[in-house]
């Protein structure tokens, strides 16, 4: 793995050494923590748990199993919600809609607990498994044992905001921001989030093959629960839907925070990736959301969308939800029905090759 | 698209449809438990409806069930009387370097959307219909693949009685409760003609109905020779209606499904009197097989580390005292 490593800051290949990886130009060296390359340089904490709750995880990971350690000590400190998150290997489902084969090398980034990074192992070549918290990539590291998964290498970043990826130039088949893309940009204050995010795209498409693919799995700005009520990344409701300056000067009033949590809609997305210099990407609809995409359906493809809603429009459990997604769907024109669902839904996964 | 399929199209394993047509997947909703399938369903060029259903294995080690899907769909597409009720075997290979088996689409719903949203005492009706249209299926597949088998008949016995001793391990089961059930697991061996091709999971998912009363059967993944007793008492315990008003007078749906009482007990007790003179047991006796099926049943959750497994386990507590009682 050394031969790919790059410094993260000057970009020079490192060299490796027992104690850690070397940049020569640099004179730095990067440590090897538990086995986990860190290739961070500055501090960034974000997880569900705090530091003290994570060392009780750990310790229970290591002794019962990551399994049990999920079951029972996440679902004690948390939501029980988060275990289902924590544990789903649907999660990367979407790896049958991506150009994924044995052959590829996969980075993900922001890999949090390993739902992805496990889902896609046994899939393809190798996982790089990047996030900034030391303790969720121990526990990655640990399940990634447990599981029995000798090509899945957690190592740190620093955050994604800072676009420093620690690999040379196309080193990746597929990069997969899941759940990641609409926090990049809170982990800085300066620059507009918007222009965070195109740079950290940017890193991803330098480290992506030519031929590779990026996956991103992201809410979407307009999806309906927003509508109704549900709380977007910045804790609030409706900032989403708001224009960015008055989700601004709210975000600044209700929480006495900046509002750097962009999401973007179905045309949102395809603008930020050609800013970016990608191609037009493939957009699937997950349904209902990304991260337990229990339906993916291409965005683009009115019938398939309208034969889904359709067939299942007259089976929801609620009489009002049934009654109102009939008089909506029931014999709407096919494109009409694309055109909703794009615009409405939770949740798109977008793939997206770089330009030539 | 894809590389499995651009490949799929590059080898031409999907028969009418061309090269250059374009493959539209649409990935649906199926158990994330490990050794299960990925399937989704593919739209070929303007097709309104999908043509073909990819799976791929969740866990590349673990193909088995994929291929025993594949492998049982070849075996009932050769038998005149169910091959038009289940979907046609096109292709299972390595595609690119990844298992998939490619079957074709067939229409109609799953049962289980119909229960969703069932209500009142005419959906109940509705239900009660459909279970005995099922059932009837279930008497049909074992008319059709009938083989007189003494080592399958054998194997079912050992897997039952396995079954009684893990749970009488785990607590879950008496010692008099399970020398009962042991000897039941006993008698109910050694009967070689009920011996036929089980579906291994009919639960209300993968019967779908279409057009009122056409039948189609899907997931053929734990088909093997069997007791096709299993197969009515997996419909049974998974097609189960709360009437309006709860069980009625029953006090658990264990109780109720041996209640002649209640509608759903009506369809039931029909559908195993036919079982009745085939294996030759009485009723009490047809209950404790029940009560040896749902045995079976907790051990594989117990190894799978099931979500749903609390449930069960109510389940079975009540399933036990029923017959007991009995």
């Amino acid at each position: 793995m050394a031969s790919q490593y790059a410094c993260p800051l000057c970009r020079a290949p490192l060299r490796q050494r027992a104690e850690g990886y070397l940049c020569e130009p640099c004179s730095r060296t990067y440590p090897l923590n538990d086995g986990i390359a860190d290739f961070s340089t500055r501090e960034h904490y974000w997880n569900h748990l705090s530091p003290d709750q994570m060392d009780f995880m750990l310790e229970i990971t290591r002794s019962h199993g990551y399994r049990y350690a999920a079951e029972n000590i996440l679902g004690k400190f948390k939501d029980p919600e988060l275990v289902r998150y924590v544990l789903g290997t649907n999660r990367a489902d979407f790896r049958t809609v991506v150009p994924l084969t044995p052959q590829s090398s996969v980075a993900d980034l922001g890999a949090g607990w390993g739902a992805v990074a496990c889902g896609l192992a046994p899939h393809c070549h190798s996982v790089m498994a990047m996030d900034t918290n030391p303790y969720t990539l121990r526990f990655l590291s640990m399940r990634a044992e447990q599981e029995g998964f000798a090509n899945l290498h957690p190592l740190r970043i620093d955050p994604l905001d800072d676009g420093r990826l620690p690999f040379a130039d196309a080193s990746f088949d597929l990069v997969i921001m899941n759940g990641v893309l609409e926090y990049v940009g809170s982990a800085t204050q300066t620059g507009s989030p918007a222009e965070v995010q195109l740079r950290c795209l940017a890193e991803c498409r330098r480290v992506l093959r030519p031929d590779g693919s990026l996956v991103v799995g992201i809410e979407n700005r307009f999806g309906y629960l927003y509508f109704l009520g549900t709380r977007d990344h910045s804790g609030l409701r409706y900032t989403s839907l708001m224009p960015r300056p008055m989700a601004e000067l709210v975000a600044r009033i209700r929480k006495g925070q900046p509002y750097r949590t962009y999401t973007y809609s179905y045309g949102g997305y395809r603008h930020l990736l050609a800013r970016a210099g990608f191609r037009p990407p493939s957009v699937f609809l997950a349904v209902p959301n990304y991260r337990d995409p229990r339906f993916i359906v291409p965005a683009d493809d009115d019938r398939a969308i309208t034969y889904l809603v359709r067939r299942y429009a007259s089976y929801l459990r609620r009489r009002s939800w049934r009654l109102v997604a009939q008089a909506l769907f029931g014999h709407t024109p096919a494109s009409l029905c694309g055109a909703m669902a794009r615009a409405l839904s939770d949740s798109f996964l977008l793939v997206a090759e770089p330009a030539r | 698209m894809t590389p499995v399929l651009d490949h799929m199209l590059a080898m031409g394993v999907l028969p009418d449809t061309p090269r250059s047509a374009h493959l539209s997947p649409v990935k649906l909703d199926t158990t994330a438990l490990p050794g299960g399938s990925v399937v989704m369903l593919l739209f070929v060029g303007s097709d309104d409806e999908p043509r073909y259903v990819l799976r791929m294995p969740r866990t590349p080690e673990h193909p088995e069930r994929l291929v025993c899907n594949f492998s049982s769909l070849e075996v009932l597409s050769g038998i005149s009387e169910l091959r038009s009720d289940v979907p046609d075997p096109v292709f299972c290979g390595h595609v690119d370097g990844t298992l998939a088996s490619v079957e074709t689409c067939v229409p109609g719903l799953p049962m289980a959307l119909r229960m969703r949203i069932a209500r009142d005492e005419g959906d109940l009706q509705e239900l009660v219909r459909l279970f005995q249209l099922m059932a009837d299926w279930i008497w049909e597949l074992h008319q059709t693949t009938a083989t007189p088998d003494a080592a399958s008949d054998a194997a079912e016995e050992v897997r039952a009685l396995d079954a009684i001793v893990q749970l009488q391990e785990t607590g879950m089961l008496s010692e008099p409760q399970a020398s009962w059930l042991t000897g039941v697991a006993r008698s109910a061996g050694c009967r070689a003609r009920a011996i036929s091709r089980i579906h291994g999971d009919f639960n209300p998912n993968n019967a779908l109905i279409a057009d009122h009363d056409r039948i189609y059967v899907i997931d053929w993944e734990f088909s093997r020779p069997g007791w096709p007793l299993y197969d009515l008492f997996t419909l049974a315990r998974t097609a189960w209606f709360d009437p309006p008003g709860g069980t009625g007078p029953s006090a658990t749906r264990a109780q109720a499904l041996w209640d002649p009482r209640t509608a759903m007990g009506q369809a039931f007790t029909r559908a195993i009197s036919r079982y009745e003179a085939l294996v030759g047991m009485d009723r009490a006796d047809m209950r404790a097989l029940f009560g040896v099926y749902v045995a079976r049943l907790v051990v594989e959750q117990l190894a799978q580390r099931a979500a749903w497994m609390p449930r069960l386990e109510e389940e079975w507590r009540s399933l036990v005292a029923v017959a007991v009682q009995a």
